[in-house]
Parts: structure tokens; sequence; C-alpha cells
């Protein structure tokens, strides 16, 4: 990162100014790099900067929420803004509020709070927040309590930080995920809604009260394979079990059960002094018999979805099991996951054949032991909710084998029935789950700006162009690209083609309206000249429809493709002509008039026809000298004939002569 | 360039045959009406009717021969027309060498016709063929002056764009 930032005037100045030297650690995520900014209208007023990391999705739909607006006890981002750095290129740098009373708990005995402080000065601030969020329908996603903080320097009010930067629960231990979250891949944890926030709630309180992070030491699998045993709350309280007040608040909030974990409105009225109830110990995933997969008996639903996803390829085979089919038969008991398993094995016991071995069935089937659970094939493992972030994350790991898989899942249409299971009664996630067939569409076509990166920035709307072209540049928009591809060809005249797969999507899932013309790249890949005038010509009316000033780089890149291609028409008059024409035009900037006003497609059509005319009147000239004779001799039949034929002519012209001079004797 | 085609055989013995046709015809006329003026004929023709039976090769020769031993004829034909066609005026053309000279001679005319003719035809033929070879060269030129080398073997059809 540069020095410091710089402004050459390609964006409007703002009133902040970032200083990329002093780096803030404790503000830092996983999605965002913190640094240190000043407002140079209000110096009072604190403020940083985060800026996205390589590849990080910001969540689209807080930002857009929270844009600009004051959000009690949650910090909002003010001002997303361009920044130019030194050395040419600029960063997106989202401008923050800070938190000026810093961190509210650092690890460590010392780190308690009692159960006063925390009802009276801690907990009515975060509840203030999460319902200000809650009306919003948005989700926290990032609540711990490293991630609290005092607002101002008496330290009198307490604040949640930011939640746009990284993806909702990446970076979440796992004590702080609900259990069907937490076994979901970090990155696809999902957006989630208020519920979730209640599960992470109640483990921070938990944090606060005893100074630590509950589990610390154990290994992940040790914490899940307890949590699903034993429950999270037992799992979290081995001491001491809080009583009271604060137990009761725990076990409401430590529920894994989401339809009986406690709610914002019981929360509140714990705060207000009532007591609501303790959620009913619901054991929904326990079966009454065994299943005995891999030497392994398994009588909870969700422990053997985790054990028959860890054993993907294995657990195919264990479809076609008559004693599974029994067996799952009796372990699903609601009326949706029973009809399911009625219509996947129906054939079962009569046509074993017809049972469709294969991963989507076995992706079904674990969908319906852990209903509530992460959507799980080969190495996929995401939340509905979280396949924008999975798809993410996948692509700026370049993990080939997700990718690989995520375009399987999606082909063989096995997302679509994952997703409508794993969606179950909600509005919100049958919501997501109707986009599949879309996302099936963009994924079965591999061309040029579809598949997969397509699906990328259709599906993560505030994710940056990830284009390696556009290293230096944060471009979040068409109009920031154009800028970034201006500064690119002015750069450096002998550069590539500037499009790549990247630019591409990023252009048709960001303006549909060139969705056409994408595809019409697509279908020109492997031809340079046609490739360079569409993307010139897509390029043109983004200039037009985004009003961005004239590109005169772009211009000249695009002329120094078309002019190898006019040096190739055959009338060198017409190639000086076209040269001529596209002097003049690359002057102006503009290109659309550039590529309108060239037609090149015309011109060299034109030119080939003349051309081909040309050649074949050419061609006739040489085959009629060809067959000129020359240097006859009298002797010659052709001379011979005509010969005789002059001296017929004349014989009769001198009978002629002779019958007037006899006739007119005297004349 | 298209060139006339020589008389095919089959054309010869037409154009024989109308000719052997019109001399009976005329022969039948005039052995009953002008006895002299057949006769001038009969004999002052004589070349005519050698080259007519000798021909093998189409009638030009025979038209060449026929053509100018006529006009040899004639001014003899008009004199004893003139005399009514008397007996007398044709024994006295007949003893004139004069009169055997001309008509005799003038048939021996066609021979530098027909070896006059195809010198001529060669000579008209050369000039064509240098004023046809002229025009299209000039073409030629017109055309590779506009198109320079490009009318030379055919460049790719796509031209590449240029890289850098």
């Amino acid at each position: 990162m540069a020095a410091s930032a710089a402004n050459s005037g390609r964006f409007q100045q703002t009133r902040y100014d970032v200083n990329f030297d002093q780096q803030l650690p404790g503000m830092e995520t996983l999605g965002g790099a913190a640094y240190a900014c000043l407002d140079t209208k209000d110096p009072s007023n604190a403020v940083y900067a985060i800026v996205p990391k390589d590849g990080a999705a910001f969540r689209h739909r807080v930002l857009q929420h929270m844009m600009g607006r004051t959000v009690p006890h949650v910090i909002c981002p003010l001002q997303v803004t361009p920044v130019e750095i030194e050395g040419g290129g600029w960063v997106q740098a989202v401008i923050v509020p800070f938190p000026s009373g810093g961190p509210l708990w650092r690890p460590g005995p010392q780190a308690r709070f009692s159960e006063s402080e925390l009802r009276f000065d801690v907990l009515p601030d975060i509840v203030a927040g999460l319902q200000a969020l809650d009306t919003h329908d948005l989700a926290h996603r990032s609540i711990r309590p490293d991630h609290l903080h005092y607002a101002d320097a008496a330290k009198t009010t307490v604040t949640l930080c930011e939640c746009f930067s990284e993806l909702p629960g990446q970076s979440q231990p796992l004590a702080f995920e609900p259990i069907e979250r937490a076994l979901a891949h970090p990155a696809g944890r999902g957006s989630g809604t208020s519920v979730d926030d209640m599960f992470a709630l109640g483990v921070t309180i938990l944090s606060l009260l005893t100074g630590h992070i509950p589990c610390e030491g154990m290994s992940e699998h040790d914490i899940m394979a307890s949590r699903i045993a034993r429950g999270s709350y037992s799992t979290y309280i081995r001491d001491v079990a809080p009583r009271g007040a604060f137990g009761a608040l725990l076990r409401g909030l430590l529920c894994d059960d989401p339809l009986q974990r406690w709610t914002m409105e019981k929360l509140r009225r714990w705060l207000d002094g009532f007591m609501p109830g303790d959620p009913m110990a619901v054991q929904n995933y326990i079966t009454a018999s065994h299943y005995r997969f891999q030497s392994r008996n398994y009588t909870n639903r969700r422990l053997l979805a985790q054990a028959l996803h860890g054993h993907f390829e294995a657990a195919i085979g264990e479809l076609a099991n008559p004693s599974f089919q029994g067996w799952i038969r009796s372990a699903v008991k609601d009326e949706v996951g029973s009809a399911v398993v009625e219509k996947t094995f129906d054939h079962g016991s009569r046509e074993r054949a017809a049972l469709r071995l294969n991963g989507g069935t076995l992706s079904k089937v674990i969908q319906l032991l852990d209903h509530e659970g992460p959507i799980r094939f080969r190495s996929l493992c995401y939340m509905l909710d979280g396949l924008n972030g999975f798809v993410a994350h996948a692509m700026a790991t370049q993990n080939a084998t997700a990718i690989r898989d995520l375009e399987d899942f999606f082909n063989n249409g096995f997302a679509r029935d994952a997703a409508i299971l794993a969606a179950g009664d909600s509005t919100r996630l049958r919501r997501i789950a109707m986009e599949s067939p879309e996302i099936e569409r963009h994924t079965a076509t591999r061309a040029f700006g579809s598949g997969m990166h397509h699906v990328l920035y259709a599906l993560n709307r505030a994710l940056l162009c990830q284009s390696p072209l556009l290293e230096h540049c944060h471009v979040a928009n068409l109009p920031q690209l154009l800028v970034a591809l201006e500064m690119l060809a002015g750069e450096r005249a002998d550069r590539e083609l500037l499009i790549d797969e990247h630019i591409a999507a990023f252009a048709s899932a960001r303006w549909s309206d060139c969705m056409g013309l994408v595809n019409d790249l697509a279908k020109n890949d492997h031809r340079p000249l046609e490739k360079a005038l569409l993307t010139m010509k897509l390029y043109g009316l983004a200039q037009l429809q985004f009003e961005v000033g004239p590109l005169p780089g772009l211009c000249r890149h695009f002329a120094g493709k078309v002019r190898g291609a006019v040096k190739g028409l055959h009338h060198g008059r017409t190639a000086e002509l076209m040269t001529r024409k596209i002097d003049t035009l690359m002057a102006t900037g503009d290109l659309l008039r550039f590529h309108d006003e060239l037609n090149f497609f015309n011109v060299r059509a034109r030119d080939r026809e003349r051309y081909l005319m040309a050649r074949d009147y050419l061609s006739e000239i040489e085959r009629r000298l060809g067959a000129i004779e020359r240097g006859f001799k009298p002797t010659d039949p052709v001379a011979a004939h005509l010969g005789q034929r002059i001296a017929v002519g004349a014989a009769y012209l001198t009978v002629l002569v002779t019958a007037l001079v006899t006739a007119f004797p005297g004349s | 360039m298209t060139m006339p085609r020589a008389a095919t055989p089959a054309n010869a013995r037409k154009g024989r045959g109308t000719f052997w046709i019109f001399i009976i015809l005329a022969s039948c006329f005039l052995v009953f009406l002008m006895p002299a003026m057949f006769a001038l004929v009969l004999v002052g023709m004589v070349p005519t009717w050698i080259a007519g039976f000798v021909e093998r090769h189409g009638v030009g020769r025979v038209q060449v021969t026929a053509a100018l031993n006529f006009a040899g004829v004639l001014p003899f034909m008009a004199q004893l027309w003139v005399a009514d066609g008397s007996l007398r005026e044709l024994m006295r053309l007949a003893g004139s060498v004069y009169t055997w000279a001309v008509v005799y001679g003038s048939a021996s005319a066609a021979i530098a016709y027909l070896w006059i003719g195809p010198h001529l035809a060669a000579m008209y033929l050369d000039f064509k063929a240098a004023r046809y070879t002229h025009f299209y060269e000039k073409q030629k030129a017109t055309l590779l002056a506009d198109w320079g080398d490009a009318l030379g073997p055919e460049k790719p059809r796509n031209g590449k764009v240029e890289r850098g």
C-alpha cells in the first residue's frame, strides 16, 4: 500500500484523508484492513477507514441498509469512497466512526463483569443495537466480546462493531455460532437472522461473566461433537452453572433449537425484570434405534449426517442398503421429510436399479437427517443463505475442488432439491432457493463472462472486480471499471486486450443491459479482432450509459488493436483512409463513436468483395492475354481462310468495277 | 478473340451445287437465245470450269477464279451484246490475241489474289492481336496500380490483432 493518499482529480475529493501508514489492528476484520483516517471537515469526528482485502466480499445488504444511517449502538458506515493511492491506483474505503472508548473486554480473569454491570450497563445498549438491526431485518452475525466497544471516551455507551466487512460469522469462534451454522464452512455460515444473534449474544454474556471464551483449548471437532451430543449449554457450562436470572437467560439464549431459543422480545422482557420460561428440552435429532456406519453406531441424526458427509463416496453406496432405507424411514418423522424419503426410496424394495445412487440423493438424505444444517455435497458445506460467501471464498482462494463441486452440484440439478429442503418453511430461505435455477443457467454455460464468475458477482453485489488486470484499483462499479481501464491503457500501449473473464462477468452481473454483448463476446472468444471490437462497443455503451468522460487512453488501446487488422485490408488506399480515420476518431476519446463510425466489419466485407472481383478480373485479363495469338503466317489456317475471303471480296469488287467501266465507258 | 472458321466439306459441296445449277440455267438461256455469247462464255470461262472441276476444298478459290475470269470476259460479252451476238463479231474477237490475253490473264490474276489475300489476312490478324494485347495490358496495369501487391496470393481472411 502506498504511503499516503494522493489526489490526481480522478475522483471527487472527499472530506476524509486516509493514512495508510497507520493500521489499526484492533479494528481489522477478515474482510477488511483498518486504517487511521482524518475527517478534514471536522477533525474532532473520530473515524477510521476499512479497505477490503483481496477477494473479500463485503455484505452488500448491510452496507446498503446502514450506509449513512444512525443505528444506535451499532457502528454504521458513513461513506464508501474511492481513495487514490501513490502509484496510480485507488482503493475503495468505507469510512466508519471510530469507537473512542476502546474495547469493552480483554480476555483474562480481571475482565469479568458482574451480573449487575452486565444487566444495567452493557446489555441494554447491545440489545438496543440488535433491536435496531432487527427493524432493518438484518442480523449482526459477529457478536462476541472483543467486538464490543465503548463508543465514547467517557466509556458510557457500549456499541457493537461494524458487521459489513466480513462474511457473516466467518471469523466467529465455533462456540459463538449455533450448531447448524457452526457445521458449515466459515465462509458459508450465512447471513442468518436475529435468532442466530441471540445465540452469539448468549455466548458473549457467558464470556463476559466468566472472563474467557467457552471451550477454549478444545479442538473444533470435540466442541462440535459435544455440542451435538450434549447440547451447547451443557458443553459451555462446565463448572458452576449461573443461577437465577442469568441462568435462565443463558439457558434461553444458548438453546440449540432455533424455535425454542429466546427471541428479542423475551430478552427485552428479561431486561425489564420479567422471567420468560425456560425453553422446552426437545431432542429433535435423537432416534429410537441406532444405525451403524463406518464401524460406529449413530443414534443422533445430526452426527450421522456429519459422518455421511465426511465419507461421502462411501455413503453413496450406503443408500442402496435396505437396512439404511428402513432406518431412515423410521428416523425421519416430519411430514415433508417422510414424503421425500418415500419418494426417494420408492423403488428401493421393488427395483433397486431405479434408485439413483448419486451425490445428489445423498445430499438430499443428509439434508433430511439434519434439516436445519448446512447443504452438504462432496467438499461443499454451506448454509442456504451463505452460498454467496462460500462462492466468494472458493473463487478468492481458487479452490478448484470446491468450484468443480459447485458446478456439478448446480449443473446436475442437485442444488435445487437440496435448497428446497433446506429452506423448509422459511419465506426468506424459499426466496433464496428460488434463485437456484438462475444459478444453474449460468453454471451450465462455461462461456466467457458466464459460469462461476458470473455467479460470483451476481451473488455478491458488493464484491469488487477480482480481475488480475485491476490489481491496483478497487473497482466497485462500471464507471470505476472504465476509469481503471483508462488508467491501465494510458500506462502502456502494448497491453493485451483489456478484458478478461472477471471483467466480463462483473459487467454483465452489475449491468444487465450488456448481457447480450457479453454473450457475443463469449461466441467470439477465439477471434481476437471481433473480441476487441465487441469489447470496444461494450465499453463505449457503458461510457455513454454512465456518462463517463472522454477515454482517450482506451481509444488508443483499441486503435492499436484495430490497426493490425486495417493492415490486413487488401486495398491499400482503403487501409490508408481507415488509418487516417482511426487517428481522427482516436482523438475524440468517445469509444462508441469510434466503434460505430469506424464500422470496420462492413469496410472489411466490402474490401473483401472488391478484392475478389479484382482478382477475378485480373485472372480473366491474364487468360485473355494468354489466348491472344501473335505472329500469324499466311499458311496458318485462320489467315488462309480469312485471306481467301479477302480474295473473294476483292474478286467480286473487280467484277463490279469492270461491269461499271464496261457499262459506262465514256464517263 | 474469335477467329473465323474454315469452310467445311459440307458447305463446300452445297456451294458447288448452287454454282453448277446457276451455270446450267445460264447455259440453257444462252444456247438458244445467243449462241455466240454462249460460245464466248463457254470458251472464255474454261479456267473457271477447270477450277470448278478440280477444287475439292470449298468454293472460295473457285469463286475468286470465276469472278476474275468473268471480269475478263465481261467487256467482250458487252461488245458481242452491242453487235447483237453476231458470229462474225465472235470470230473477230476470237481472232484477236488481245481477247484471249485479257480473258485468261484476268483469270490468272486469281492466283495473285489468292496469294496476296492470306498475307493481308496475316497482317491484319497480327495488328488486331497487338491492339487487344495493348488494351488488356493497360487494364492490368490499372488494376495493379489500384491494388498494388494485394492481388498476389490471397492474404489471411482475418487480419490479426496487433499485439503492441
